[in-house]
């Protein structure tokens, strides 16, 4: 088993140190890693240390994930449900943003579904409330929106027959 | 930072990655009233999830309001979604179906193969059908096939949402789950052999082999094989009116060629005759047998049944005695009187 160590450098210059095996969960740190060879840490000039502390600390947790343990398996899946329970949003859209930028794919699921989670069950007024999205339809507009929604399937798309004859 | 509309400043594969959970019809009740940018976002939304209702769906009903409208859609809604809007030509991650009523096959088989043209990865797919067959286009299954995941499920009738044959040599299959299908024909020696090379996860949860004299599953990368044959997966239809032949075995003899199989899980009765050749990876075994039991004296002459019965859970689990781990577990008790 592999313990050698890997330096990642923030993009305020902090180093983090983690095991090789937990770093190359992230397919961007590992091909940086085979590709260019950094003695003085790997460069992650996307990645404030911030966000980077919680990076590696999903990294570390993950490395050696369980294959067929149920117990285990549980386990970590609470510890992924903590790991986010206190984040608040600008850090979690910072997370995802990170992991794909470092392309950790466990991360980037777990952060996505997060998002997802919290539109859970809610109407178009209470996601623009959460996500602050500014509503820059006037009220025709959304009032046609609305309309041709409920006349169903008919027009249902953003273009009408004309446009879509038109791509043909 | 307040007040920041982070979501909508995010990449866009990033944000179908988001919504990749949600049903076709709530993604654009939840996102295309948000704002113009969001208008049209679930056009190009490369997850569909489909959940047909035939009758008293939403979409006709002028005084809902779009807020609540349900996550259920008519089957025009699946054209529209698949083939309008011009861009019916964009790759799509999965197509996920759900029709427990369905009455349309040509209609069905012309939306797999439309999915099967915009090089979909993942079929999911439930289906209830009213009376007629229903076969999965062989493209599905064929050389060419793009396509990743496979999911099918039949509901209420076992034989009548079939398996193309021949079947399974689609090259990019990683994971293949049957929930109460009919396996192919098989060759004219009543052999199917399944030859995916990539696959690594297979379930077959109550599914009809008694046409067949072998299953043979040479299957290389094979990882993990789940089989069950209980009866007893009848959740996710929602109902309890369900057709299952008495005897979905018969004698079909099951041949495994896994040399990388790592997990194993069978629940339910065994197979008559079964050859497991070079299990040598195997590490997690989970057996539960049905076991059966003869109550009335009168029919003592079953005992020979019975003995080999015995005598085939016997061979079966001695050709598993190389796993790490065995659990053992009894799945139901059969009484015959």
């Amino acid at each position: 088993m592999s313990t050698k160590k890997i330096t990642l450098l923030s993009s305020d210059n902090e180093l983090f140190t983690v095991d090789e095996e937990a770093a190359n969960q992230s397919l961007t740190i590992k091909h940086l890693i085979e590709d260019t060879e950094p003695e003085n840490g790997v460069p992650l000039p996307q990645v404030h240390s911030k966000i980077l502390a919680k990076v590696t600390e999903y990294l570390i947790k993950h490395a050696n994930e369980p294959d067929n343990d149920a117990a285990a398996k549980e386990e970590l899946k609470n510890w992924d449900d903590k790991f986010l329970e206190k984040v608040n949003h600008e850090t979690l859209f910072d997370l995802i943003l990170a992991a794909n930028y470092l392309d950790i794919k466990g991360l980037l699921d777990l952060t996505c579904q997060t998002v997802a989670d919290l539109m859970n069950g809610m109407s178009v007024v209470e996601v623009r409330k959460l996500f602050n999205i500014v509503n820059d339809f006037t009220p025709e507009d959304e009032a046609e929106v609305r309309k041709r929604r409920k006349r169903g399937t008919k027009t249902i798309g953003p273009s009408n027959d004309q446009a879509n004859q038109s791509n043909h | 930072m307040r007040g920041e509309d982070r979501l909508s400043d995010l990449p866009e594969h990033i944000l179908h990655h988001i919504f990749s959970s949600f049903a076709t019809k709530d993604l654009i009740t939840t996102t295309c009233l948000l704002s113009k940018k969001w208008q049209h976002f679930w056009v190009s939304h490369p997850y569909l999830d489909l959940h047909i209702e035939n009758y008293n769906f939403v979409d006709s009903d002028s005084d809902s309001n779009i807020d609540d409208a349900g996550s259920r859609c008519s089957p025009k809604f699946v054209d529209k979604s698949l083939y309008g809007h011009g861009r019916g030509g964009s790759d799509l991650e999965r197509f996920r179906l759900r029709w427990l009523e369905c009455n349309e096959g040509p209609r069905l088989k012309s939306w797999i193969v439309k999915a099967m043209n915009r090089k979909v990865k993942e079929v999911e797919i439930v289906l209830g059908l009213d009376g007629s067959m229903f076969t999965i286009p062989a493209k599905v299954f064929a050389k060419g096939s793009s396509v990743r995941v496979i999911k099918l499920e039949a509901c209420f009738q076992i034989l009548r949402f079939l398996i193309p044959h021949p079947m399974l040599l689609a090259p990019n299959l990683r994971t293949l789950e049957l929930v109460r299908m009919k396996l192919p024909k098989g060759d004219s020696k009543k052999q199917v052999a399944m030859l995916c090379p990539v696959l690594e996860t297979l379930i077959l949860k109550d599914c009809y082999y008694r046409h067949l004299k072998v299953l043979g599953l040479s299957l290389r990368k094979l990882k993990k094989l789940e089989i069950e044959n209980t009866g007893n997966n009848r959740s996710s239809c929602g109902r309890d009116k369900m057709a299952i032949p008495s005897n979905c075995l018969g004698v079909c003899k099951l041949e495994l060629h896994t040399p990388n199989l790592t997990t194993f899980i069978y629940k339910g009765e065994l197979f008559e005759y079964f050859s497991f050749g070079d299990l040598v990876a195997l590490i997690d075994v989970d057996v539960s047998l049905s076991i059966f039991f003869i109550s009335c004296p009168k029919f003592s002459g079953q005992l020979s049944v019975f003995n080999k019965w015995e005598d085939s859970r016997y061979k079966f689990l001695k050709g598993l005695n190389g796993a790490r781990n065995l659990a053992l577990g009894t799945v139901q008790v059969l009484v015959m009187f």
